[in-house]
Order: structure tokens, then C-alpha cells, then sequence
């Protein structure tokens, strides 16, 4: 996706360079194909647990208080998922009737990547608070046996 | 009640280590929720509209063509002829990992992949040279930061794209700044090899320069095309990156023939990623700047520090002293998407072009990723040599001293910036 | 929701022809309710982008908007039929128009997408300018590669003048004065804001569309506002839009008197009917085949005669 997003724009420059000829799609298929990587990105980015955030405070808590700022944070991530997947398809279908000028193409199509990337994310959501409850239960196993 | 619930949400959802782009995206739901005459749709309509930019495409594109340049044999050709360049200087190895910063920063965009990709093969040399392993990281996470002042330049693109300022204008007025901030710390870095006894990596030697340079020759080509095509006004920022993305996969799948079709794939993927992070938190965060947007902030937060003083010299002490805070705790991005509405709201007060405003702004940040707990080229070149970020950040301060004097000849001589700037545009 | 807080959206910066209507509005608005109503104008895109905008109109997020035709084309596309080229002759046209019942239909059309349309005020007539050649006719248009807006409407129009249509997203200076595009069109306030002047050699006073802004409320919120308060509120917005429009022509000779002094070349007077003959053809684009926005352009084509 993100070489055809670099040919695209890099096509843009040829044509209008050498056939004096700009093309009207490219732009907007650039920018479609942005939108569908940023947010598909960032999904496989949530799954390798990638996205920075500030842990120098979590890092000095005693374990109990680590796994309860963990689950905390999941579940920061899951109402905004939710939120990306309800509120996502309502939009989509809010807008369902709105074309992009240049290339025809509708508007639900670019919108329903946040519903289905909200939907993923959720699913990695949830299975990290599931891993969150095993160490808590395996460390507590280790404890007792 | 919006406003207080939007920071105190925030700043909770941070300590508790959310990932940025979420702790921004939840924060700014439940303001949303609370405020309660807005739809939910919105943070779905903002999200879309943070990514949708052309502008903001030069973010995955310089990505690309950086780590192209990495895996095809680009960097380190550049890397051998700053070798050859400054390599003869007393802690020659630390010179040159600063000078193939500068190449590199020319290229690729971001802060975090100079580092990396210069940092993977310069810090074990150095450390092959008897250099203290955590000066090694030191040097190295010094020369990355660099990466965000010389264009091109992440946070110079999403400045650019807050402010409505050319992005072009900002990257031409990057470029003193940047040789002053590589040529001072080259400076400090000799000194500190000259007093601990650090030996010269390499005999000088003219024939030398003059055989990696031919080497060299076509990876020069990508910096020479991005900044000539800009300043010349062939291509847009955007298409810039574009360009250099094709030209790195011609120079390095026939020409150096380090990378095969099979190669691609992951390549674009693992750098669509890393592309990924940093326009997620621009997604979420472009919800937080519509909400407050809507509830005044930036203009309240504006308001207050006007209240305290209208001189702008002290005014702009005071936006320095907030960015390097910022630049401590919060990732560059995000810093830049929370913190540039309100500094652009006292433009008029600090009597200062935008595009000089911009270039504090990302040097600011630029020490911010050296400073820990968040200096993400800190954390690079620690993970890289193995040390403990504690031991590379003492390390670090001499050359943060020197980076504070850079950034006040920036702040207060305006030229330094405008010269340039200057011949791209005056708007 | 305090429905009398009103909230108002523009994309442009302070002294631009949307924010002199809308704080006109704020002000009439303000001052004939005594206070009961407020204003409040979220100003230079800081809430999004014009269609963004309407979008939030449309969830009931804000109040108004004084938005240019072109992003209503998404919505509805009878609107683009007073963007079609070479339409009006002059501005007493335009407005006979604008505000007689042919007006009134397309701002009726509105409701069908939530909008309750008020009136027209404008971003005016727009012109060429380039950096390449003096240009009076369709032939010397050709090859010049014109910055447009990503419009289908705006590219057709310039291919069949025989430009080089270039989308291209604002701002443009810098892309201007480096020579990525040889031109732009817009209308005369944007030389003045946008200092074109400096980059830019030739205008011609072409006038090839005629932009108008469209001030639209959310039909919703309107419609439950008190039958008088309603009438306030759209007297308040006819007299803004009036007192805009008027404001915009008188400024139009100073910004004319500015260019030139600033050395522009300006050709008052192009061969309109040669531009006109060229873009015939464009009545019968896909654009304008939906029956009822075809229906409406040839009676509009008929009031114009
Ligand atoms: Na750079
Ligand atoms: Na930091």
C-alpha cells in the first residue's frame, strides 16, 4: 500500500513534468491509501505493543499496582475503540451518499476503515488484558506451589 | 468542567503509561461525552481528518526512503566518506557519526531511524575503538537529534501542517541552523575525546576522501535531490520524498544491488509502522485539538501567559522553557500537536516570523529527545550499545549545554533562519 | 445545548470575505436580540475544513456556516449550477438571481440535507492570474498549468480552455513563485491577502465563475427556534450579506488600483464570448445530467440571457 502511495505521487511528478498532464486522481488516491495505512498501521503497531507511551512512573510501582495500571490503560484503549467502531459505522453510514470529487469514489468506503480498525485494535485489546490475567495468575501460582 | 476533566484524564491516562495516541483519543472522547452537545461521530470525523493531508504524506514517504537507504547500501556508503572526511580528527569516530547524522538527517526524516541506522553500524565501531561504550551512545543519540533540525524533517512537516506554514520555507530555514548544531557538537565531541584520550579512528588522507566520495557519488544524489528539488521549486515537500523513494530503490536494487524484489515487502511494511505511530497520534490527537478548539483552550492558555508578561523577549523564554518541559515528558509529536495552537496564538506578541517560530519549536524538541524519561534517541542508542539510559544521559550533557547556546542564537538572530527561508518565499 | 449560543464556522482568517459576513451576522444579530443571542465564530479552519464543517452542521455539532459553493456540490449538486462557467454577465445579475426565486429553490433544495439555507453573500467573481504570458483570449491559455481546486467541475472548465488543470492543495505561494504551477484563479480579495502580486505578472479579468458563499444554519436547531427569533436571525443574515456584498465591490477598484501599482499587467477587458464559445459544451457533462439540476441550469441559462 505504501509503494503504491510513493508511485502514485511520484507519477504525479513525472506527468506533469514530462507530458505537461496533471493528474486529478492521484492526489486523492494518495491520500485515500494514507488513511487506510495510518490506521491499519497502527493497528499491527498495537499488536507489537509499539506505540510509545511515558512509563517512568509505572516502571518504579510495586507489581500489583503495575498490573492495575496495565489493565487501566487497556481499557482506556477499549472505550476508544468501541467508540471507533460504534460511532465509526454510524458515520460511514452517515456519509454514505457524499462522493470524493476527483475520483468518484464514496466516502463510506475511506470511512469504514475506522469501524474495521477499531474492531482489530479491540480484538488485541482484549487479548492483552486476557495475558495481563494470566502472568497475574501464573506469578501467583509460583507464589503458592 | 470540560477543560479540567480534558487535562486531568490526560494527564492520568499518561502516567499510567497509555500509549500517547490513545491517552489523547480516550481523553478527548470523554470531553467530548461530557460536554454533551456533540456526537460521537466527531471523534470518528476528526480522526479521518488528521490523517487525510497531502501535506502529511511526506511523513511515511521520508520513512520509506530512509530505511530504502539503510538495507541498500545508501547510509553506508555516506557513512565511509564522512569516515574519510573526519575521521582523523582525536575521537575521529564520534565526528564522523555526527557528520553521518547530518548526511543521513538530510534524508530520511526522522530522528529515531537517524539513530538508528547510523547508530547500528558507528556505535559498535566505536566501542571497537576503546571508546566508552556509553559515550559511544551518547555521541550517537546527539548526532539523531540533529536529524529533526536538517531537512527533511518529521516534525517540521507537522508543523507545517498545524500552522498552514510552507513546509518547503521551514525545511530551507532548518538547514543553517542544523550545520551551526553539527558543527558544535563535532566541537564538543573532540574536546571530551582530546581530554580522555580518544584515539583517531583514521589517518587523514586527500586520495581517501577522493575514492569514497566517488562511492559515494549516487548516494549523495538523495540528499542533493530532495533538498535541490525543494529549494529549486521542482517538487513539493511531499513529492520530494516521493522521488527520493524512487530513486533509493533505483540506486539500490541495480546500481548497488544490495536489495532484491523479495526484500520490498518487508522493508515497506516494517517502515509503514513506524509511519503508522506517529500519524495515529495525529489522528487522536487532531480530536483533542477540535475539542479544544471549541472550549477556547489554546486561546485561554495564551491569554494567561500574556497575562504575566507581554515582553517578547521574556515571552519567548517562557515558550522555550514550555517546549523543553514538554520535550522531557511527552513524545515530539504529540508535544507538537498539544502545544503549537497556543504558541501560534501569541505570534503577535512575540513579534517573530512563523517560520523562525518553527524552527525553535522543533530544535526545542530536538533536545527534548535527548533529555530522559522520553528522548527517543536516547532510548535508541542505549538499546543499540546495550548501556543504561541513566549512564548515556550523563553523558549527553556536555552536549546538551552546547545545544542550549545553539538554540538561543536561533531564537535571538533571526537571520540564522530567514536568510534562507527567505530565497525559497516570502509568504 | 444552549440553542442561543450560537455557533458559527468559517475556514478563512480574519478580513477574508467569509469573516467579514460572518461578523456582520455576529454583530446584527447580537445587537437586535439585545444579548439574548451570541455569537461565537470558530475561524481559519479550526474546527475543519468546509465540508467537515457542513458535516458538523448536519450531526447539529454547530449552529452555522458561511461556506463557498463548491463543497455543497457533495451534498446536493444543484448548487454547482451557479458555478457554471461564464453564468453571470455582472454582479446586478447575480444578485437579481441570487436572491429572486431561482435562489430560493436551490436554498429550499438545501433541506433535503439538513441545511436550512439563508442566503448568499460572496467570495465574488473569479479571475486568472499567471506568471507566463498576457492573456485576452482561449489561446493563450493554452498549456499553462493552472492551480484549480479538486473540483470536476474547475478541471473540466480548464481543459476545455486549454489549460493544464494542476489540483493542488492551499496554500499556493510558494508553488507559485517557484513555478510548480504557471497560475491560479480565485477572486481579487485573495491577490490583496495573499500577496499574489508579488509572484504573479498577468491577470485577466476573466470572470469565468461566480462564487458565492451559501450561509446555511442546521434545519434542526432552526426549526425549533421561536417563529420571530427565526426571522430575526435570517433578516440579520440577508442585511450581513447585503452590507458584504457591497463592502466587497466598493474594495474591489483599491485591490485592482493595488495590483497594478504592484506592476501587474491587467487585461480589463478579454474576449469573454471566444472564452464562452469554448465552454459550451460543458452544459452537457455528466455533472449537470440529474433531471432537476439539468432542469434548473437551462431555465438559470434562459434568466441570464
Ligand atoms: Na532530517
Ligand atoms: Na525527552
Amino acid at each position: 500500500m505504501g509503494m503504491v502511495m510513493a508511485l502514485v505521487v511520484a507519477l504525479q511528478v513525472v506527468s506533469r513534468y514530462m507530458f505537461n498532464h496533471s493528474l486529478f486522481w492521484s492526489e486523492e488516491l494518495a491520500r485515500f491509501l494514507l488513511i487506510w495505512l495510518s490506521f491499519l498501521g497502527a493497528t499491527v503497531a498495537y499488536c507489537h505493543g509499539v506505540h510509545p507511551g511515558v512509563d517512568s512512573l509505572v516502571r518504579r510501582l510495586p507489581a500489583i499496582w503495575k498490573t492495575g495500571a496495565a489493565l487501566a490503560a487497556y481499557l482506556a484503549g477499549a472505550v476508544l475503540f468501541t467508540v471507533m467502531v460504534v460511532s465509526g459505522t454510524q458515520f460511514a453510514w452517515f456519509v454514505r451518499l457524499q462522493i470524493f470529487p476527483a475520483t468518484g469514489i464514496s466516502k463510506w468506503i475511506i470511512m469504514a476503515v475506522v469501524p474495521a480498525s477499531g474492531a482489530i485494535f479491540l480484538v488485541h485489546c482484549l487479548a492483552g488484558i486476557c495475558r495481563v490475567f494470566d502472568t497475574e495468575m501464573n506469578e501467583k501460582t509460583e507464589q503458592t506451589g | 468542567m470540560t477543560t479540567e476533566l480534558l487535562i486531568l484524564t490526560l494527564f492520568f491516562l499518561f502516567m499510567i503509561n497509555t500509549p500517547i495516541a490513545i491517552a489523547i483519543g480516550t481523553a478527548s472522547l470523554a470531553a467530548i461525552a461530557v460536554q454533551g452537545d456533540f456526537s460521537l461521530m466527531m471523534v470518528v470525523q476528526r480522526m479521518v481528518a488528521g490523517t487525510d493531508s497531502f501535506h502529511l504524506m511526506a511523513v511515511p514517504l521520508f520513512m520509506y526512503a530512509g530505511t530504502l537507504m539503510e538495507k541498500g547500501g545508501i547510509s553506508q556508503r555516506l557513512i565511509d566518506f564522512a569516515n574519510a572526511l573526519t575521521g582523523w580528527l582525536p575521537g575521529g569516530l564520534a565526528a564522523v557519526s555526527i557528520v553521518s547524522a547530518m548526511f543521513f538527517a538530510g534524508i530520511s526524516g526522522s530522528a529515531a531511524a537517524d539513530t538508528a541506522a547510523v547508530g547500528a553500524v558507528l556505535i559498535p565501531a566505536m566501542k571497537r575503538s576503546g571508546y566508552p561504550s556509553d559515550f559511544s551512545a551518547a555521541v550517537q543519540a546527539s548526532g539523531g537529534s540533529l536529524g529533526v533540525v536538517i531537512p527533511p524533517s518529521i516534525p517540521m512537516i507537522i508543523f507545517g501542517f498545524l500552522t498552514g506554514a510552507s513546509i518547503s520555507r521551514l525545511f530551507a530555514a532548518g538547514i543553517l541552523p542544523g550545520l551551526l548544531i553539527g558543527v558544535s557538537l563535532i566541537t564538543v565531541s573532540t574536546l571530551v575525546a582530546k581530554k580522555n584520550g580518544y584515539a583517531p579512528g583514521a589517518v587523514f588522507s586527500v586520495r581517501q576522501i577522493i575514492v569514497s566520495f566517488k562511492r559515494a557519488f549516487l548516494a549523495l544524489g538523495a540528499p542533493i535531490i530532495i533538498l535541490g528539488g525543494i529549494l529549486s521549486g521542482i517538487f513539493t515537500a511531499t513529492e520530494s520524498a516521493a522521488v527520493a523513494v524512487v530513486y533509493a530503490l533505483g540506486v539500490s536494487m541495480t546500481v548497488y544491488r544490495q536489495i532484491g524484489i523479495k526484500d520490498l515487502v518487508p522493508i515497506f511494511t516494517q517502515a509503514s509502522i513506524t509511519a503508522s505511530v506517529v500519524m495515529f497520534i495525529i489522528a487522536t490527537a487532531s480530536v483533542f485539538s477540535w475539542i479544544a478548539a471549541m472550549e477556547d483552550i489554546p486561546a485561554a492558555l495564551a491569554g494567561t501567559l500574556l497575562t504575566w508578561t507581554d515582553n517578547p523577549v521574556l515571552l519567548l523564554m517562557m515558550v522555550n522553557l514550555v517546549l523543553l518541559a514538554a520535550g522531557v515528558f511527552v513524545e515530539t509529536t504529540a508535544a507538537l500537536i498539544l502545544l503549537v495552537p497556543m504558541i501560534t496564538a501569541m505570534l503577535p506578541a512575540l513579534g517573530i516570523d512563523l517560520i523562525q517560530l518553527g524552527v525553535i519549536v522543533v530544535a526545542n524538541l530536538a533536545i527534548g529527545m535527548l533529555t530522559p524519561p522520553m528522548g527517543i534517541c536516547l532510548i535508541v542508542s542505549a538499546s543499540i550499545s546495550g548501556d543504561r539510559i541513566s549512564a548515556v544521559s550523563r553523558r549527553v550533557v556536555p552536549f546538551l549545554i552546547v545545544l542550549v547556546v545553539d538554540l538561543a542564537l536561533i531564537c535571538f538572530y533571526p537571520p540564522l533562519t530567514l536568510w534562507l527561508s527567505g530565497l525559497v518565499g516570502s509568504n | 445545548a444552549n440553542p442561543f449560543a450560537i455557533k458559527l464556522g468559517v475556514v478563512t482568517k480574519p478580513g477574508a470575505a467569509q469573516n467579514i459576513m460572518a461578523e456582520k451576522f455576529k454583530k446584527r444579530v447580537e445587537a437586535r436580540s439585545d444579548g439574548a443571542y451570541t455569537v461565537k465564530i470558530f475561524h481559519s479552519a479550526s474546527i475543519g475544513n468546509e465540508t467537515e464543517i457542513l458535516q458538523q452542521i448536519q450531526m447539529g455539532t454547530i449552529h452555522m456556516g458561511v461556506i463557498t459553493g463548491g463543497p455543497f456540490d457533495t451534498f446536493d449538486p444543484i448548487v454547482r449550477v451557479i458555478n457554471y462557467p461564464f453564468l453571470f454577465k455582472d454582479h446586478d445579475q447575480a444578485d437579481r438571481i441570487l436572491d429572486g426565486p431561482l435562489g430560493d429553490e436551490i436554498l429550499k433544495s438545501l433541506e433535503t440535507s439538513g441545511f436550512k439555507g439563508l442566503c448568499f453573500s460572496e467570495n465574488g467573481f473569479r479571475n486568472l492570474t499567471n506568471s507566463k504570458r498576457a492573456v485576452t483570449g482561449p489561446d493563450q491559455v493554452k498549456g499553462l498549468k493552472i492551480r484549480v481546486m479538486s473540483s470536476a467541475l474547475h478541471k473540466a472548465i480548464w481543459q476545455a480552455l486549454g489549460a493544464n488543470p494542476t489540483p493542488m492543495p492551499w496554500p499556493i505561494y510558494t508553488e507559485l513563485e517557484q513555478g510548480v504551477i504557471d497560475g491560479q484563479e480565485n477572486p481579487l480579495w485573495v491577490m490583496e491577502v495573499y500577496k499574489f502580486y508579488e509572484i504573479q505578472k498577468f491577470m485577466t479579468l476573466t470572470r469565468h465563475v461566480y462564487s458565492p458563499h451559501i450561509n446555511v444554519a442546521s434545519l434542526n436547531w432552526f426549526n425549533g427556534l421561536p417563529a420571530a427569533d427565526q426571522t430575526l436571525i435570517t433578516e440579520a443574515a440577508v442585511e450581513a450579506a447585503r452590507f458584504q456584498r457591497k463592502d466587497n465591490r466598493e474594495k474591489n477598484a483599491a485591490r485592482l488600483a493595488l495590483v497594478r501599482e504592484k506592476g501587474m499587467q491587467v487585461a480589463d477587458d478579454p474576449d469573454v464570448d471566444a472564452f464562452r464559445k469554448r465552454v459550451a459544451g460543458l452544459k452537457d457533462l455528466d455533472l449537470y445530467q440529474a433531471p432537476r439540476v439539468q432542469d434548473l441550469l437551462i431555465r438559470m441559462l434562459e434568466a441570464v440571457k
